[in-house]
This record gives structure tokens, C-alpha cells and sequence, in this order.
């Protein structure tokens, strides 16, 4: 999968947590929980979501890593290699 | 109250100083009479930030904080009985203002920042605030659009330490620091109103929740027994105080008893919890069941990394605290979970598996002392009998006049009286009792939501779906979930000419996320052609949940005590 696909799945992955987010005005680098009131539970179903999406298992102490767009980029672009 | 609760309350009112001519007031029982005793270099609160810099303030720090707020209150002509509401998150200057609107006199009501817009107002107008202390950010974003609705609101102050103080806004700290660090605490009454809180019902608006100074009384006593809290622990409530357990015991009980508040500005994270509770060598810890079940998720091995040898006693509180959980505290926290339950309006805990006796994993406990329960069973809408055999079920009755029982909800003095039958409090919550004296939690008499540790109003939800164009007719209902106890679904029925798409549920998933906030909107939507009504047109949410649920409709255990 290239980064725009991926990119596309994580944006999936979140809107259908939370749909009141406007993916085009989405700061990539800035946590999503600073730009948006998400709480801890719709953040673990962010999580579950790309699990699903993408066949993936990411273990807890990861789940940090995925709180901003570069972010989940970086680690699932890695975890893909 | 018989003689035997009574002699136990006027026995905890002993742990207490009070004030001159019979006075009570909870911040000079949180404060001030440490701060001029033998903890006054104690940390009374240490303060955690999203950097997990620790801040720390001495009892002697918050006396003189909490005597600068009640001075600028004073400067700002907020009378007795005014109410200051605070919507701020987990910051030093939310536990001053509390302390020092208590000192004042006035009224204090801390909201939850993660409400939406809706909530918000809703709570603002109905608490009649005059005074709000909030952050910049959050007036920006949920206050600026709102104000034009809340005439009643004559000052909002901002904490931020930022010269650009939006317009018709004041600088707290400004005010903080111009005021005199004396104040001579206002003579309030063991009666006088102290807290408001406010809880969902099944209908109609929010309920506010009244609280008076003497609700320390049983602040302190359950904290001790309940939480087995002493002078000197470290102590960590981890709710926020826009619910009442925040309050209770994330402010008043730890100080009153002479604890060090640990407190944590950062949203839930397990890890950081784990880290949380090694690094500050946390003694007692109260949490939820979401929370427990959240870092279970992170596996034993990694758990067990940490070092919890400080740790000596863990409960829980929110929703009923599964067996399984209960020992696999054991196993990794080396202290099992003591389950604890209480509500908004019986201000402290009431029943606990408390540090003194045996644990019965999944059960509630047992009635704290000076707290007289029974199981009852409804005869008629003004008659009740109470059901003197073990192992039935019925609702959970609490024979009135402990400290902390609340006085009132706000502006619904009929609502209030209909909670109590007799001499009994009337709970909503349908238990058992077991043949050795355990409460058992079974479900809700009203259709309340138990989720993530709070309690939700299907209405406050209904009525911004039904603001909607597309809706014709809205249900919600809490659906059981491994994590979070209950989750959130509405049951939506569209208006002709709208087609039920996954575009329009996404479009009303937003809207009411945007409305109500993370917390209370719904996370599921789905669309049906009717909802179940009585012919009065009072929706069935039960037998919406059972025809959810694939449940039998006649075997629903709250559908069966003809309430």
C-alpha cells in the first residue's frame, strides 16, 4: 500500500470515529485530540478501526505513536515493511 | 435515622474542627486548618501536566490562593449563595477557585471540557452561573458563541498567563495577584448550599444536583473507610471533577484528611498511568472500571514491568466492577479492586467492598456505617415495602439523613420529593442483596446509560437529534460493551423525502457529536422505520434494548417489579 492509500485508510479510520473532523483542513503533524474533542475511548476505537482496515495487530504501548496523521503514517509505513 | 447511624455521624463530625458559633465550611476543613497546623509544608496538591512536570502546592500555598480567590470574588460583589462554575481541565487554578468560591460562601459547580456546546449552555443557564472560570481555548470554542444566550453571566475570568485576555473577558491571575492573601472564611452553615453537580435523568433537562457544607462529614468518613485513606498518602482520584466523584474525593476528602492529591492534566493513557502510578508512588488509588479494563488491554508482562510496591489500596466506582477485574488487580497491582457505588446525589460513597472486610468479587458491598439500605419493592406509586428476605430483587433504598444526601435539584422541588417514599431515598438502581449482606447491582429502574463511569439522559441526546431536519423520531439506549459497560446507540427515524444513507448517518453522527460532545453523543447510529410508544407516547426504550439485544421481552428483570 503506497502513503496515499494509507493515508487514506487512517482518514477513513478516524471519520468513522468522529466525522465532525474536516480531513482537508487537518494539521498532519499536530495531535488530533489537540485539534478535535476526541476522548480516550474514541481514540481506542480509532485504533481498533486500522487494525481492521488494514489487517494489522498494534500493541498498546504503540497506540501513542498513532495520535497524529504523520504520525500513524510513520509507524504503519514501518510496520508494513 | 436511627440512634446507631446517628451517634456514628455525630462521632465523624468529631474528625472535624468546623467554625466558630456551630459554622461548617468544607474549605476551612480542606485547608485552612491544615495550613496553620502541623501540615502546612505538606504538599496538598501536586500537580501533573501533559509534560508530567510535577507542580506542587503546600496546604500553606492553597490557603493563601484560595483566600486571593475568595478576595476577588468579594471585589467582584459575588454574594453568598451566587454560583461560580468553572469549566476548565484538571489545572491548579481549577482547584483554587473551587476552594476559594467555598471560602466565599458561594456556590461552586465544576463542568466536564470535554461537553459540548449544548451541555454546556443547558448547565449554565438552568445553575443560573454569574461567575465562570475557563481557559482561553475554551471560551474561543464553546463560550464566545453561546454568551449572547447567558445574560445572567457577569464575569468570565481566564487563566491563561497571557496578556491577550479575549474581549469583556478578566485575567484571573491579574486578579489573583492585585488581591490581599487574608480572608476571613465566610459563616457558612453545616445547611448552607456548596456544591452543584449536575446528573441526567431519563426525561426532561439535566437535574442539578444540590449539595450543602455538611457533606464534608461523609466526605471524610468514607474516604477513610471506604478508601482506607490517611493522613500523608498519596492519593490519586483519577475522575475529573465535573463528576461528582471528581469532586468528592478528587478535591474535598484526600485534603480534609491531610493526603497529597495527585492530580493529572493528561487524557487517559495506559501506559502513562502505569508510569503515573510508580513514578509518584501513589498509595491509594480510586479509578473505574472503563480505565481498569483499558490498561488490561496492555497485557501482564508489560504491567508488571512497573513497581506498585506503594501502592496499598485501589477501588473503583462508575459502573459494576466485574469479578475478573477485581483479581487481576490482585495479580498485577498487587491490591485487588475494592468495588464502590454511590450517585450524584448521595454526595459520598455509600455502599463499598471497604479495606476492613472480605472482598466478594462483582458484588458492591456493603452499606458503609451510618448508612441504613434496604431492597424494596413498590406496592403503589406512594407505597413501598421493604423486602426482608436475601437474594431478591428490588430497588436500592437508603433511609435519609446522612451528611452528604443531597437538598435539592435545582428549580424541581416536585422531582426532588418524588425521589423519597417515607423515610427512604429512592436510588433507581435494582439490586440484590445476598444471604450475607452483599448488594448486588442489576440494572436501572429509569433508563439512565451507564457508560465510561458516567451516567446518561437518553432525552438530553433525543432532543438534538430531533433539532434535525431529517429526523422525525429519535430513541437512545445504552447497549452493552466490554470496555465501557454501556455504549451509546440512537435509533433514528427519518422524515419522508430523506433516504437513510450512510452519508445522513455520518451527517447526524457529527451533528451530535458537534452538539453534545465525545461523551455523551452517541456512537452508534441506526435507522428504523418506528419506535416502540406507549399510547400516551412515552417511548419504550427497554423494549427498544431488548429488541436490540435479541432479548425475551417479558424477561427483562426491570420490566418485571411493575414499577
Amino acid at each position: 500500500m503506497n502513503q496515499k492509500q494509507l493515508k487514506k485508510e487512517i482518514l477513513a479510520a478516524l471519520l468513522e470515529v468522529a466525522p465532525e473532523i474536516n480531513a482537508k483542513t487537518l494539521d498532519h503533524e499536530k495531535n488530533f485530540r489537540d485539534q478535535y474533542p476526541l476522548d480516550s475511548i474514541d481514540f481506542l476505537h480509532f485504533v481498533l478501526n486500522i487494525e481492521k482496515r488494514l489487517g494489522v495487530k498494534i500493541s498498546e504501548i504503540d497506540y501513542p505513536k498513532l495520535s497524529s496523521l504523520n504520525g500513524s503514517l510513520k509507524y504503519l509505513g514501518l510496520a508494513q515493511k | 435515622m436511627s440512634s446507631s447511624t446517628d451517634l456514628f455521624w455525630q462521632q465523624a463530625k468529631t474528625a472535624l474542627s468546623g467554625l466558630p458559633n456551630g459554622g461548617l465550611n468544607i474549605a476551612h476543613e480542606a485547608v485552612d486548618r491544615h495550613a496553620v497546623g502541623g501540615y502546612r509544608h505538606q504538599v496538598a496538591i501536586r500537580c501533573l501536566d501533559a509534560s508530567d512536570t510535577p507542580r506542587d502546592f503546600t496546604y500553606l500555598d492553597l490557603w493563601k490562593l484560595t483566600n486571593q480567590f475568595a478576595n476577588v470574588l468579594q471585589q467582584l460583589q459575588v454574594a453568598d449563595g451566587d454560583r461560580v462554575f468553572t469549566l476548565l481541565g484538571r489545572v491548579p487554578e481549577l482547584y483554587i477557585t473551587v476552594l476559594g468560591t467555598l471560602k466565599k460562601g458561594s456556590v461552586v459547580c465544576p463542568l466536564f471540557t470535554v461537553y459540548g456546546p449544548e451541555p454546556i449552555r443547558t448547565r449554565l443557564i438552568s445553575g443560573n452561573a454569574k461567575v465562570l472560570v475557563t481557559s482561553k481555548w475554551l471560551y474561543e470554542n464553546k463560550i464566545e458563541p453561546l454568551r449572547q444566550s447567558l445574560p445572567g453571566l457577569k464575569y468570565i475570568l481566564i487563566v491563561d498567563q497571557d496578556q491577550h485576555i479575549p474581549p469583556s473577558c478578566d485575567n484571573f491571575w491579574q486578579l489573583l495577584n492585585r488581591a490581599s492573601d487574608h480572608f476571613t472564611i465566610s459563616p457558612t452553615k453545616p445547611e448552607t448550599p456548596a456544591l452543584l453537580h449536575f446528573t441526567s435523568g431519563t426525561t426532561g433537562k439535566p437535574k442539578g444536583v444540590m449539595h450543602v457544607h455538611n457533606a464534608v462529614v461523609a466526605h471524610c468518613a468514607s474516604a477513610r473507610y471506604a478508601l482506607d485513606l490517611q493522613p500523608g498518602d498519596i492519593f490519586w482520584c483519577t475522575a475529573d471533577p465535573g463528576w461528582v466523584t471528581g469532586t468528592s474525593y478528587g478535591i474535598i476528602a484526600p485534603l480534609v484528611i491531610g493526603a497529597t492529591l495527585l492530580v493529572d492534566e493528561a487524557e487517559f493513557d495506559p501506559v502513562r498511568w502505569c508510569q503515573v502510578l510508580q513514578n509518584y508512588r501513589v498509595n491509594v488509588w480510586y479509578t473505574a472500571p472503563t480505565a481498569i479494563r483499558m490498561m488490561m488491554r496492555l497485557g501482564n508482562n508489560l504491567i508488571c514491568r512497573y513497581d506498585f510496591s506503594s501502592l496499598r489500596f485501589a477501588a473503583s466506582v462508575g459502573e459494576p466492577l466485574n469479578a475478573e477485574l477485581v483479581l487481576w488487580g490482585k495479580e498485577v497491582f498487587g491490591t485487588p479492586f475494592h468495588d464502590s457505588w454511590w450517585q450524584t446525589e448521595t454526595g459520598a460513597i455509600m455502599i463499598a467492598n471497604h479495606a476492613r472486610m472480605e472482598i466478594k468479587p462483582g458484588s458492591m458491598g456493603k452499606p458503609l456505617p451510618g448508612v441504613e439500605s434496604a431492597v424494596i419493592q413498590h406496592l403503589s406509586e406512594s407505597e413501598i415495602k421493604v423486602i426482608d428476605v436475601p437474594e431478591q430483587n428490588g430497588e436500592l433504598a437508603l433511609r435519609r439523613g446522612w451528611p452528604s444526601m443531597f437538598v435539592g435539584y435545582l428549580d424541581d422541588e416536585e422531582r426532588y420529593h418524588r425521589c423519597f417514599i417515607n423515610d427512604w431515598y429512592l436510588t433507581g438502581d435494582i439490586v440484590r442483596r445476598d444471604i450475607d449482606g452483599y448488594f448486588w447491582f442489576i440494572g436501572r429502574v429509569d433508563d439512565a446509560i451507564k457508560s465510561a463511569g458516567h451516567l446518561i439522559g437518553p432525552y438530553e441526546i433525543e432532543r438534538v437529534l430531533l433539532a434535525q431536519d431529517a429526523v422525525a423520531d429519535a430513541g437512545v439506549i445504552g447497549i452493552p460493551d466490554p470496555i465501557i459497560n454501556e455504549t451509546v446507540k440512537a435509533y433514528v427515524v427519518l422524515n419522508a423525502g430523506y433516504n437513510a444513507s450512510n452519508e445522513l448517518k455520518c451527517y447526524l453522527h457529527a451533528q451530535t457529536r458537534k452538539a453534545l460532545g465525545p461523551a455523551v453523543a452517541p456512537r452508534e447510529i441506526e435507522f428504523c422505520d418506528k419506535l416502540p410508544r406507549t399510547y400516551s407516547g412515552k417511548i419504550m426504550r427497554k423494549l427498544l434494548r431488548a429488541r436490540a439485544l435479541g432479548l425475551p421481552e417479558r424477561d427483562l428483570p426491570t420490566l418485571d417489579l411493575n414499577l
